[in-house]
């Protein structure tokens, strides 16, 4: 096999490719899908984190929303009540929202599988019971309004859309950077042994409890960046944007993306947002059309999207004869 | 100095005297066979010394250091390494990975480190990485280490057992059935695997069903049954043992 030795990997032309698409996009939609891909890019951290938590360490966790929530209504509030900037109450709701993840982690962890799936649910209940009641704190159901856009930053001022989407496209590339060098390192490592078997893991020296707690202390983390982003973009706050059902659906974007793959759960994110979009034409039908798009792919596609994606390329390549950069052997990495 | 010595030691499941009274030591550098019964409670005793189970009564001590109570990973930590009656891998984890994962006891990164990704921890992986390659190759499964475990035939997977309690740098390793559900050939490099791996200084503790294999293997044998140790010696007082004998009641051995 000859490759032709390159200064510039062909990798590293495509990521370059990317990131410029990915700057000049906005210019390339209007204002309506502007506010899709904005909305999606926050279910993207969403879907990322909770992966972490779920597809890497194997830990079922139907409470993602609360944290979501809780890092929105945490940045929303210190803004409101305490004139914070955003700047410094993004950082702070990132910190309380992992704080309490790692409150509830220290019980909860103690249980596998199911029961850890109710303990989070209860969590969730909990919490939109908190921001739904707690009328005096979080104004309930007649919504937090009147939440500041971020001040001026280095002259950037946030009126329209567009700064927005520049710095919500700055957070997901440190959450996914973050994401991908945890996954893959010792510590990636550790953590996928907890998920295949605690008694193996155990034996070798993984103090299992402590990477379980921590997992789940750094997801909730940036479940609360994901918050406080969106806190001070849509400026309005109620608690149904944060209930069971959207912790289900945090779930879905995971398992449909593929469980484990980091790349996985950020298209899980993005089609999940958009089918419904996509599909808006079809009327009445939509929801039926969506419903029965998800059930095929988990019936058809255990492996998820990108598990079919990588698939696709491989049986192209074999096909058209094309082995790519030509080695089959290299590690798979998530 | 002593090596892995209990005294008195006591599991009770329930009614169940699983482990009872039982004084043995592990003498280092030798290959210490356990035989016994169905039901004798071997594994269990391994799952005490391991940390799984805690004993109710009792003193177990490594190197002179008493390790009731510790967890299984500290267990890890201080020394023993194990391989399980079931063959248990991580599955969906490459070849590779499984063996670098039994490194985690001696390695350091911590979530900071593998953000930050500096010099140090680059090291520390390629070092986790070499020192995993020369496991496999010694287990000879140097060209299977991108595959995933649960592909792997049962032979091979025993095989990446060894190497991966190997990779934690184990003083004492406790090792359940190696030859089980092997064939003939594949029984005969596990056990030539084992004498190596003494040969290189690391103790063996052994649980075999196959008394052939047992007895040409170890240095020694205890024998337990109901819990109780009924017979300590070489192979060949083992095999002379009456009482022996009878515990094994219509089982042959040869």
């Amino acid at each position: 096999m000859e490759v032709p030795s390159r200064l510039i990997s062909p990798s590293l032309i495509w990521a370059g490719v990317g990131i410029l698409g990915l700057v000049i996009w906005p210019f390339l939609i209007g204002q309506y899908w502007l506010q899709i891909t904005i909305v999606s890019g926050v279910f993207v951290i969403l879907a990322v984190s909770l992966n972490l938590i779920m597809g890497i360490a194997g830990q079922l966790s139907i409470a993602h929303a609360a944290f979501y929530g809780i890092g929105a209504y945490t940045s929303a509030l210190l803004t409101l009540r305490l004139g914070l900037s955003f700047w410094v109450s993004l950082p702070l709701a990132m910190v309380f929202t992992a704080f309490l993840g790692y409150l509830i982690a220290i019980p909860a962890l103690r249980l596998r599988g199911h029961y850890l799936a109710i303990v989070t649910l209860g969590f969730g209940v909990l919490i939109y019971q908190v921001l739904e009641r707690w009328e005096s704190m979080t104004r309930g159901v007649m919504a937090l309004t009147g939440i500041p856009r971020p001040t001026p930053f280095l002259g950037i001022t946030f009126r329209t859309k567009l700064p927005y989407y520049y710095l919500l496209l700055i957070l997901i590339g440190i959450v996914v950077f973050v994401v991908y060098r945890i996954v893959n390192s010792r510590v990636g490592l550790a953590l996928k042994s907890v998920r295949e078997d605690e008694v193996s893991a155990q034996a070798l020296g993984v103090n299992t409890y402590h990477y379980k707690v921590a997992v789940f202390s750094v997801g909730t983390a940036l479940a609360g960046i994901a918050g406080g982003f969106h806190a001070h973009y849509q400026r309005v706050l109620a608690p149904d944007e944060f209930s069971f059902v959207d912790s289900v659906r945090i779930l879905m974007m995971v398992i449909v993306g593929g469980m484990g793959s980091v790349s996985g759960s950020i298209l899980g994110a993005l089609v999940l947002i958009w089918l419904p979009e996509i599909l808006r034409a079809m009327g009445d039908f939509r929801d039926l059309v969506y419903g029965l798009a998800v059930i095929l792919i988990v019936i058809f596609i255990p492996g998820g999207l990108m598990e079919m994606f990588r698939r696709s390329v491989a049986f192209l390549q074999r096909q058209f004869g094309l082995s790519a950069s030509g080695d089959d052997s290299v590690v798979r990495r998530d | 100095m002593d090596f892995l010595e209990c005294q008195g030691l006591t599991k009770r499941f329930g009614g169940l005297h699983a482990v009872d009274m039982l004084d043995f030591r592990v003498e280092e550098g030798e290959i210490l066979g356990l035989i016994g019964p169905n039901g004798a409670g071997k594994t269990t005793l391994f799952n005490v010394i391991t940390g799984s189970l805690v004993p109710e009564e009792g003193r177990l001590t490594f190197q002179s250091r008493d390790i009731v109570g510790m967890q299984p990973h500290q267990i890890a930590e201080i020394g023993i390494g194990r391989t399980f009656q079931q063959v248990r891998l991580f599955e969906n984890l490459s070849v590779l990975e499984n063996v670098m994962l039994g490194r985690h006891c001696r390695t350091r990164t911590g979530f900071l480190g593998a953000i930050v990704r500096g010099a140090k921890v680059t090291v520390e992986e390629r070092q986790t990485r070499e020192r995993a390659a020369e496991l496999l190759e010694f287990v000879g499964l140097s060209g299977r280490k991108n595959d995933l475990a649960k592909n792997l035939p049962h032979g091979h997977q025993r095989f990446l057992e060894i190497a991966r309690a190997m990779a934690t740098d184990p003083r004492l390793l406790l090792i359940d059935e190696p030859t089980s559900g092997l064939n003939e050939a594949e029984g005969q490099v596990v056990l030539s695997m084992l004498r190596k791996i003494r040969e290189g200084g690391v103790t063996l503790f052994v649980i075999e069903h196959h008394m052939k294999v047992i007895m040409n293997l170890a240095d020694r044998i205890v024998v337990l049954n109901y819990g109780s140790k009924i017979f300590e010696g070489t192979p060949a007082e083992t095999q002379q043992s009456p009482e022996v004998i009878s515990a094994y009641l219509g089982e042959e051995i040869e």
